[in-house]
């Protein structure tokens, strides 16, 4: 089973380069055609700067992360082959080909979600998961955990609102009697503090 | 050419990360922003730690705790479910060493009678999902799977800005119900992974149904449902009822739900049939955080002759067997909330859906 490892080597380029877009369409042409010629390294390369995009996607879409695994290496599947067979004509659009391949079979297995529940039998490979990734996951979980735990409550307020019950900082403002700036800020902070704190743990785990 | 439609900063602005996590986002820019995601590391980055904080969030003791009794958590239920196996059976050993020194007696539990509510802001929307049959993975039939829209911004807008004695409105003060330890709040099935937990949680989640007080006789008014009386239809309430009552929604609009509940109880004391009473005080009961004790008066409204409150009961009977996390109940109450006609019937079978779906994926 391959890894979500995310993104590295060409699409961050890509990014720093490109807002313009040259160096990113010149890449993405690029990866496409080694793909098409069948160079196997392209297509890790394509696995690797996409998995965590598309492993997000399926996560949001069916909130099914066990099923967010098995749909994202379905996704790249299905793209791989659709690449292969020239089904993308312009590669610049992969990242929107790469979405729509996604949200259809997303789609597809939502209908189907219900039925499969009812005649499938329990995979024990796929009720495990993967080890590694849960392993991962529990340990940024626990990190993020202590962090709120540390938050003024005022602040866990504010994130409870705006993440869990979709309040918008507008709103949160007007409740917390603040402006909206302030609570911009306040939250921005916050999510900033625990985002360095996850990339760290990620480096660490990476190096 | 992917940031011409959307950008980093519109996405900051709008705070569109938010709202794609919750489902807030309409399909089309839903895919839009998705595009963007693969496209962009520190987009994507951010939003996987405002994933992560969310689902931490959903499963944290602290969220129930320090946030003033605004929210719940599985973590701290544990803790609860606990602690009030210990109490009950504490109470029961009490009970035994009392029954066996007493002669025993018969309990008679009143039961409250019928209550009502309008409409209720609905978080989420249902819209289609556009296929692109240049992706692989196309079907031609049409995707049935509900996207969830809620329009907060929209539902505030609709909100009236100024109050008058004749039309007073009640606004949510809080944005949810404020759960608090005890009181019936369950965790829900053990296999439940963070998702579902997510997902109940926001299923759960109650906004105060509006009051007004411009009706005959101050009786309350719930809703434009049609096929069901007119809350004139209850005897109406005499002499101190009534004035509990007039308090007691006073208290409620203002969101000072533990005063409304108060008064509430006596006016449904003195007249048990009294519906609007019934009705409001399981609401209260429920914003409180007291689902188990928010159903009796909700059941009071559904034993009562069906009535302009009978949808909401059914409605927010749903809301607290959610909140207790009664599954197979929550559905059953929001079928019948959806299958009767009035303004919580579009909200109801979205509601009831998503119900299903949890409980068809949490028994997985």
């Amino acid at each position: 089973m391959l890894a979500c490892n995310g993104h590295q080597g060409w699409l961050k380029d890509m990014d720093r380069e490109t807002n313009t877009g040259s160096a990113a369409t010149a890449g993405l042409a690029s990866l496409v055609e080694r793909i098409r010629a069948g160079e196997s390294a392209a297509e890790a390369e394509l696995y690797t700067a996409y998995s965590r995009g598309v492993f997000l996607i399926a996560t949001v879409r069916t909130r099914d992360s066990e099923a967010a695994r098995d749909l994202t290496q379905d996704v790249f599947l299905a793209v791989l082959a659709a690449v292969r067979a020239g089904q993308l004509r312009e590669a610049e659009k992969l990242p929107a080909f790469i979405q729509g391949t996604a949200r259809n079979l997303i789609n597809n297995f939502l209908r189907s979600r219900t039925h499969r529940a009812e005649c499938d039998l329990p995979d024990a490979e796929l009720l495990g998961g993967d080890l590694v990734d849960d392993l991962e996951l529990a340990e940024r979980r626990r990190l993020v955990h202590r962090e709120l735990e540390s938050c003024a409550p005022q602040d866990r307020k504010l994130l409870v609102w705006s993440l869990l019950e979709g309040h918008s900082l507008a709103d949160i403002a007007r409740r917390l009697n603040l402006s909206h700036e302030a609570v911009r800020a306040r939250k921005s902070r916050l999510v900033k503090k625990i985002g360095e704190k996850l990339a760290g743990l990620s480096h660490r785990r990476h190096q | 050419m992917l940031r011409e439609t959307i950008d980093c900063r519109r996405i900051a602005d709008g705070e569109l990360l938010e709202k794609y996590l919750n489902g807030q986002l309409d399909p089309a820019l839903q895919d839009e922003l998705e595009v963007h995601l693969l496209s962009c590391p520190q987009c994507l980055e951010h939003a996987e730690t405002l994933k992560v904080i969310r689902a931490s969030l959903a499963n944290a003791p602290h969220t129930t705790t320090s946030a003033g009794s605004q929210f719940w958590r599985l973590g701290w239920v544990r803790i609860g479910a606990a602690a009030a196996v210990l109490i009950m059976g504490a109470i029961l050993v009490i009970r035994l060493v009392q029954d066996a020194r007493k002669p025993p007696q018969t309990a008679n539990t009143p039961t409250a009678i019928p209550p009502a509510p309008t409409a209720v802001p609905s978080p989420r929307n249902d819209a289609g999902n556009t296929e692109h049959p240049d992706h692989p993975g196309q079907r031609a039939e049409k995707n049935s799977r509900p996207v969830k829209k809620p329009d907060l911004e929209k539902q505030e807008a609709q909100k009236p800005d100024t109050k008058t004695p004749e039309t007073q409105v009640a606004t949510e003060h809080e944005p949810s119900a404020p759960p608090k330890p005890g009181n019936g709040r369950k965790e829900p099935s053990p296999g439940m992974n963070d998702e579902d937990a997510v997902e109940l949680y926001r299923l759960a989640a109650v906004q105060a149904p509006p009051y007004t007080f411009n009706q005959p006789g101050g009786s309350a008014s719930p809703g434009t449902g049609q096929g069901t009386k007119s809350s004139s239809a209850f005897p109406s309430m005499t002499g101190p009822a009534s004035a509990f009552f007039q308090q007691g929604m006073l208290a409620y609009v203002e969101g000072h739900y533990d005063d409304a509940s108060r008064l509430l109880e006596k006016v449904v004391q003195s007249q048990p049939g009294a519906v609007p009473a019934n009705f409001y005080l399981g609401v209260c009961r429920l914003l409180q955080g007291h689902p188990l004790e928010s159903s009796a008066p909700l059941k009071a409204v559904l034993a009562a002759p069906a009535s302009s409150f009978t949808q909401s009961a059914h409605f927010y009977l749903a809301k607290a067997y959610l909140q207790m996390a009664q599954l197979e109940d929550a559905e059953r109450e929001m079928q019948a909330a959806a299958a009767l006609s009035g303004s919580l019937t579009a909200e109801a079978q979205s509601l009831t859906a998503r119900i299903h779906a949890l409980r068809e994926h949490a028994s997985r």
